[in-house]
This record gives structure tokens, sequence and C-alpha cells, in this order.
């Protein structure tokens, strides 16, 4: 049973290493006030939610129609 | 914690978009008096509530039925059981104003007609209210559309309005 | 970042970890088997295409499929999923994690056969939410004690491997996926307590004869106090699978951890104290109330909104990072011949139109116009039945190789694939025509019927002929899933790969707020007195007691 605690640890270090290698990165570059002008360009990724945004009005506008249809 | 500029855009979109909800319904209950059903406040309750074993001797549902109180306005008392209402029929002048008061003597309902918004649960020591005018004429099915055992598929009642 | 990824790859899954996953990911599938022969039958009952035998009643097979379904298919699969991925990020199960893992499993499957017994039986016929004064045999109630009470065994195991990683890696962020298995734990464990009263302190007594009658307003509060945050326990998993699994199957990126962190943590507090917005068409609750957790139920769609915006960032930042332009051009770089991709974005698409449906069953008033017709069946079709489903669905081709040393064949991938059209394409025709007969009126619920040839209700039966078409099509999706669990049992042996995604190249760190649990416990726990104290006081005070009855 002491050798599944040791090796859980070990494995479970390599599973982390990614995630905190990325802390540090960012740790690395403190306050980061740059990055409002760096962003990625996500234009699709606004054009998709907007779309479902729409979508959602969209068919709660037509069940409203269908409530007041029938009031 | 840093959010993109678009997602910001996009969130404050979104909680716009539900407040807009929130407040078109919020003023069509608490303004307008467009609300779902809820309890009854009829003089005989307390609390909009019944003892479901003691219908029969209880007011108003000693005597279910139509009921005029106004000016074309009437109370429709009605007790749901499994598998039917009490009546299973009422006739309804044209454009009345009805308030549904109803409650059950066994496991919950529905009340439901539909083709309108008419559509509540009625359950045992609880009593529902809802108010509908009758604007069109001809005859109305109302169905339970609660599961209340094996008959339940049968379970409806008729409403006239002439 | 590849070599990071390959210091794990090739490296066997533990035996002893793999099996418990593999029992639980088994048992569900068995699970969605029964309930899908019994699905079948229901919509082919409803569409007048057959009667049911004698001795086997339309509700007994409803009940049996909205618990074998919602509840067992479900939290079978959660929690296999949740242990495979917490062993996966943590490190091995340490003995008392698999320990309380088994026991959990065991008291489950106890459960659930009794329950079965008992539905077969037909002294259960009540329905997978058992509404009083209905009375159900007194072991239907326990048995579905057993299964709660396994399934915080097995929340509990996920706890404690969570705190023993901290304790011995003090200081450091945990890995993303077990803290969501954590959150979406202790969201059940919260949700739980409200059907634990219910069926310890109301029903169980009630049934046995102990008391003479029930509080039916109360039981039907507590149940929903655990029915909404239900949907949520279901649909977290998915979220982890889109979160975490789905950034490295595209070979992207997590778009941001923090912002992973806070939608769940969002989703856990908001998604409790709105139990009332499945009971707005009923009596003893004031419109105040109501319209309070109408309120919180739309912020409940917040952190959904947030987690649109972070799928498809991650999908497009993906795409560029690969060098393709345009503002869609990221779609064409989509791996879509990948079922471990594309079964679970399937689910993601069709939770737009599911979603949207969520938004108007919520709105108060609007409810007038849904409540109780097919329109709700068919929302939560697309809800549970197919995003959560579908993603499950994609999860099992690489779980069940990776837990098991097999891997992922390219025909079986094929097979998933077909396997995921014909669940979308069923799922169109069944959801798509309980959506539009419940906005008709149809009720849910309800075997056949024209109601003595009423021309309105006569005038349903067309939609839900289509409805059993799409039954059919959708149980033939059953049984192939069913082969390709099969088939991945029979896989050769090899390497699959458990995808844990990693985050983008200086993102920002992650608030350490964001795992003070005793915050995030303290203020759902405000919230939810805020919601429920004064009402529940109320129909504690004033209820009337309603005597039992077996109506079928
Ligand atoms: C072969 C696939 C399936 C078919 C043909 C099917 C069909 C149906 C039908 C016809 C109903 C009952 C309609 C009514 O009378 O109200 C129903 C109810 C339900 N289904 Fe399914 N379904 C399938 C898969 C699923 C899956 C995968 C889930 C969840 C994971 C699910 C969850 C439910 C639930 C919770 C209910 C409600 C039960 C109730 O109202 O008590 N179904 N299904
Ligand atoms: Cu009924
Ligand atoms: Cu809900």
């Amino acid at each position: 049973m002491t050798d599944t605690f040791t090796s859980s640890r070990t494995r479970s270090a390599a599973g982390n290493q990614p995630a905190s290698a990325a802390e540090n990165q960012s740790a690395s570059r403190p306050g980061d006030k740059t990055a409002e002008t760096k962003e990625p360009s996500l234009k699709g990724t606004f054009i998709a939610v907007m779309l479902l945004g729409g979508f959602i009005i969209a068919s709660w506008v037509l069940v409203l129609a269908l409530f007041l249809s029938r009031n | 914690m840093h959010i993109h500029r678009l997602e910001k855009i996009w969130i404050g979109f979104g909680l716009a978009m539900l407040l807009i909800f929130l407040l078109l319904t919020g003023v069509a209950a608490f303004a307008m008096g467009i609300s779902p059903p809820s309890s009854s406040s009829h003089e005989n309750m307390h609390h909009g509530k019944v003892d479901p074993t003691k219908l029969q001797t209880t007011a108003p549902f000693d005597k279910p039925g139509l009921k005029q109180i106004g000016d074309n306005e009437y109370e429709a008392v009605l007790i749901a059981y499994a598998f039917g209402y009490n009546p299973d029929t009422i006739d309804i002048p044209h454009g009345a104003k009805v308030h549904f008061i109803v409650t059950s003597s066994d496991v919950v309902h529905g009340f439901e007609i539909p083709g309108t918004n008419v559509n509540f649960m009625a359950e045992p020591g609880e009593v529902t209210e809802l108010t509908h005018t009758f604007d069109k004429a001809g005859q109305f099915l109302v169905l339970c559309n609660e599961y209340c055992g094996t008959g339940h598929e049968m379970m409806k009642m008729t409403i006239n309005v002439k | 970042m590849i070599s990071t990824s390959s210091i794990t790859a090739g490296k066997p899954f533990h035996e002893n970890d793999g099996q418990l996953v593999l029992a639980h990911v088994l048992f569900a599938f068995a699970a969605l088997l029964l309930g899908g022969i019994a699905g079948l039958l229901q919509a082919m009952v409803r569409g007048g295409t057959i009667t049911l035998p004698h001795g086997i009643g339309y509700y007994q097979l409803l009940t049996a499929h909205g618990v074998l379904m919602a509840l067992i298919f479900t939290t079978y699969f959660i929690i296999g999923f949740l242990y495979g991925g917490v062993a996966k990020t943590t490190g091995r199960l340490l003995p008392t994690t698999l320990a309380l893992g088994w026991t959990g499993f065991l008291l489950m499957s106890m459960g659930t056969a009794v329950g079965t017994v008992f539905i077969l039986l037909n002294k259960a016929t009540v329905l997978y939410t058992f509404y009083a004064p209905m009375k159900a045999s007194p072991y239907f109630y326990v048995a579905l004690a057993l299964v709660v009470v396994g399934s915080w065994l097995s929340g509990y195991g996920i706890f404690y491997q969570y705190n023993y990683w901290r304790k011995t890696h003090p200081g450091e962020r945990s890995p993303l996926f077990s803290f969501m298995s954590v959150v979406t734990m202790l969201l059940w464990q919260v949700a739980t307590l409200g059907v634990a009263a219910e069926v310890l302190i109301q029903l169980i007594p009630w049934s046995f004869g102990w008391v003479d009658t029930i509080n039916v307003l109360l039981s039907r509060t507590l149940f929903w106090y655990f029915g909404h945050p239900l949907v949520y326990f279901w649909l977290l998993p998915a979220y982890i699978c889109w979160y975490v699994v789905i950034p490295k199957v595209i070979g992207g990126r997590i778009y941001s951890d923090a912002l992973a962190r806070l939608s769940f943590l969002l989703l856990f507090v908001f998604s409790i104290p709105v139990g009332f917005h499945h009971q707005l068409m009923e009596p003893g609750i004031s419109q105040f109330w109501k319209f309070l957790q109408v309120a919180l139920t739309l912020m409940v769609v917040v952190p959904s909104l947030m987690t649109a915006f972070s799928l498809f960032a991650t999908f497009e930042l993906a795409g560029r990072a690969k060098g393709v332009r345009g503002v869609f051009g990221w779609l064409k770089v989509l791996p879509w011949n990948d079922v471990r991709f594309f079964a679970p974005f399937m689910g993601m698409l069709i939770f737009i139109p599911a979603g949207a449906g969520g938004v108007i069953n919520a709105s108060y008033q609007l409810d007038e116009v849904v409540h109780n017709t097919l329109w709700i069946t068919g929302h939560f079709h697309l809800t549970v039945a197919t995003s959560v489903a579908l993603t499950f669905f994609g999860i099992a081709y690489w779980l069940i190789p990776a837990v098991t040393n097999r891997r992922l064949t390219p025909r079986l991938n094929k097979l998933g694939l077909w396997q995921t059209w014909i669940w979308v394409i069923g799922m169109f025709f069944m959801s798509g025509s309980m959506h539009t007969v419940g906005l008709l009126g149809a009720p849910r619920r309800t075997a056949y019927t024209t109601y003595g040839d009423n021309a309105q209700a006569s005038g349903w039966i067309p939609y839900e002929v289509v409805m059993a078409i799409g039954g059919m099509i959708l149980f033939v999706g059953v049984l192939l899933m069913i082969y390709n669990i099969y088939a991945l049992l029979q896989a050769p042996a090899g390497y699959e790969e458990f995808p844990i995604g990693e985050e983008l190249d200086g993102a920002e760190p992650t608030p350490k707020l964001f795992e003070r649990w005793g915050v995030w416990l303290g203020i759902s726990v405000v919230l939810i007195f805020v919601a429920y104290t004064i009402p529940v006081v109320e129909m504690i005070q004033t209820g009337v007691g309603s005597p039992g009855y077996k109506t079928w």
C-alpha cells in the first residue's frame, strides 16, 4: 500500500505540470498591463454567441406571442 | 482576473436580455395582474387550504358548480378526483369572466384547457384560483395533465361557451 | 507542451482504478438499454402504433424509463467519469477513495435492483418524481434512499482524494478536472438534502403506516429543491468534458482556467435556490417567492452564456493557432471525423435550442403555455437525453479503452459517428414533434388518448406518430451504442489517451478565492435560506395532511 502513495505522488506531479507551468509563466509577467492591447481576435466567437443570443430572443418572443394570442 | 473585451460585451448583452425578460414578466404579473395561478383568496378559505377528506361538508366545495357573482362574472367551483371533475360539464355565457376555484379530493391533478392559457395544478389540501375570460364561443376540452393513476388519460371535462 | 503530455503517454491506467470506473460505466449503459426499450414502447403506444399486452401498463413503463434514464444512467456514468478523471489528474486512487467508491457502487446497485423489482411488480407506478399522495410500496422509497446514500459515499471518495492532493501539494492550484468534480459532488450533496428529507422524514414513515397523512405541498417543494440542481448534476460533467477534454481532442488549449472555475462556482451557487420554477402553476406559494426564484433562475443562465463564449473561443483560437483565417475559418479545421469531438459537439450544438427552451419555461407566465405539456418532455430530451447523453457517449469511446488499456479503433470511431447522426436525427423527429404538439396543448405523461374523439385532441395524433418514428430511430441508436460498448470491451490492447486539456500560455492566474470552499458553501446556504425559509415555514404551519392513495 505504501507504494500506492508514492506512485500516486509522482504520477500526479507529472499530471499537474502543465497547469503549474502556465501559472508560472503568467506570474513571470507581473501585472500584464498590456493584456488589453494583446487580446487575441475573437470575432468569430463573438458573432457565434450573438447569433445564439438572437436565437434565444426569437424563441422567447415566439412563445410570448402565443401566450398573448391566447390570453 | 482578465476578461476579454468581447466577452464582457457578450455577458452584458446576455444580462440585459435576461433583465428585460424579467422586467416584462414582472410588470405583467405585478402591475397588470396577468399572473400565474395561486392560492385561492375565497372568503371561505383559511390561507387557501381545505381538508381534502371533508370536502362534502366544506363550503364552497359542498356545492361544486358555476355561481354568478357579478355582471357576466362567475365562480366555477370544481373538484378534481381520480379520474374526472365534479361537475363534468359547465355552461358559460359568451364573454364571461370566470374565476376557477379548484381542489382535489385525492391525488394531485392538472387542469388544462388546450388552446388557452388556463393550465394549473389541483392539489389535495390546497385551493387553486385562476381567472379567465371566455371571449370565444364553442366547446372547450378540459384535461388532466398531471399523472394521477391508471385512468389518467381519460380524465376530462367539458366547458360549453354559448 | 508536447513533451509534458508525453511523460504520461503510454503509461497504463492502474487496474484497480480502471475497474471502478468501468463498473460504473457498464452499469450506466445497461440502464440505458433497459430504459431505451421502455422509451421505444412508450413512443409507440402514444403514437397509437401498438397496445401493450395485458399486465404491462404505460405508466409502469414510464416509471421505469424515468428512473433508469434520469436517475440511474446519469448518476452511474457521472460517478465513473469523475473517478476516472480524478485518478488521471491527482494520481492513483487512494485505498480509502477506492473503498468509498465501491461501497457507494454497492449501495446504489442494491437500491437500483430493489427499486426496479418494485416497479416491475407494479407496486411503485408513481413515475420518477413519486409525487405524494400517491403511495408506493415503502420498499421503493427505501430503494431510492439507498441510491442517494450510495452516491453520497461516492462523493466523499472524491472529496477525500482531492483533500489528500491539496495537503500534499501546498500552495498549488488543483487540477481543473478535479476541482470541477468537487463542485459537481458538492452540488449533489447540498441538492440531495431535499429529497433525502422528503424520503426519510415524510415518505418512508407514511408509506409504512407509522403516520397517517402527508403534507403534499411540502413534499413537492422538497422534491423540487432537489429536482432542479439534479439537472445541473447531469450537466456539469458534460461541461467538464467541454471545458477540459474537448480542447485537448481538437489540439487546442483551455481558453481560461479562471473563467471555467468561476462559471462552475456560479452554477453551484445559483442552481439550488430555484426549485419553485417547477411549481409556478401550483397553489400554496405566493407570487413574491415564485418570482424571486424566477429571477434567480435567470441568473443561472449567465454561467452558461460564459461557457458558450469559452467554447467558441477555444475553437477559434485552436483554428488560428493552426493558421486558418477568416471569421469562421476555424470551423473547417475542427476534427469532424473524430467521434471524441463530434458526439460532444453535437451535444453542445443542441444545447442551444435546449437552453432557449429552458429560458422560456422559467419565464413565469409563459410557463402557462408549456407546463406539463409534451413541450417539457421535448425540452429535456434535448438537454439530458441529447446534450448530456451524446457527450457521455462521446466520452465512453475513449474512457472505456483508456481505463482498460485498449484503444479506440478507426472502425469503432466510424460506428460512433454513425451513432451520433442516428441519435441527432431520431431526436430531431421525436423532440421536434414533442415541442410542437406541446405548444398545441398535448399533455405529457399520458397514454394514447383522443379524449373520446375530441377533434382537438385527435389533431395531435399525427405529431405523436412522428414522435414514435423518432423513437424508433433513437432505439436503433441505443442498440448501436450498446454494440459499440461491447466492441470497445473487445478492442485491441494498447494505449488510449485520457484527454486533459492544458491552459493557454500566458492566461491569467486563477484567484485563490476559488478554492476557499467555505465561502462558496456559505453563499449557497445564504441564498437557499433567503429563497426558501419563509415559504417553507408557512407550508409547515398551515399545511393540511392528506392520506395516501394507490390509483394504479
Ligand atoms: C430510445 C431513446 C428514447 C426514447 C424513445 C424516449 C422516449 C420517451 C417518451 C415517449 C417519453 C414519455 C412521454 C410522456 O408520456 O410523457 C419519455 C419520457 C422521459 N424520458 Fe425518454 N426517451 C429516450 C431516451 C431518454 C434518455 C436517454 C433520457 C435521459 C437520460 C430520457 C429521459 C426521460 C425522462 C426523464 C422522461 C420523463 C418521465 C416522466 O415524465 O416521468 N429519455 N421518453
Ligand atoms: Cu391525471
Ligand atoms: Cu428546473
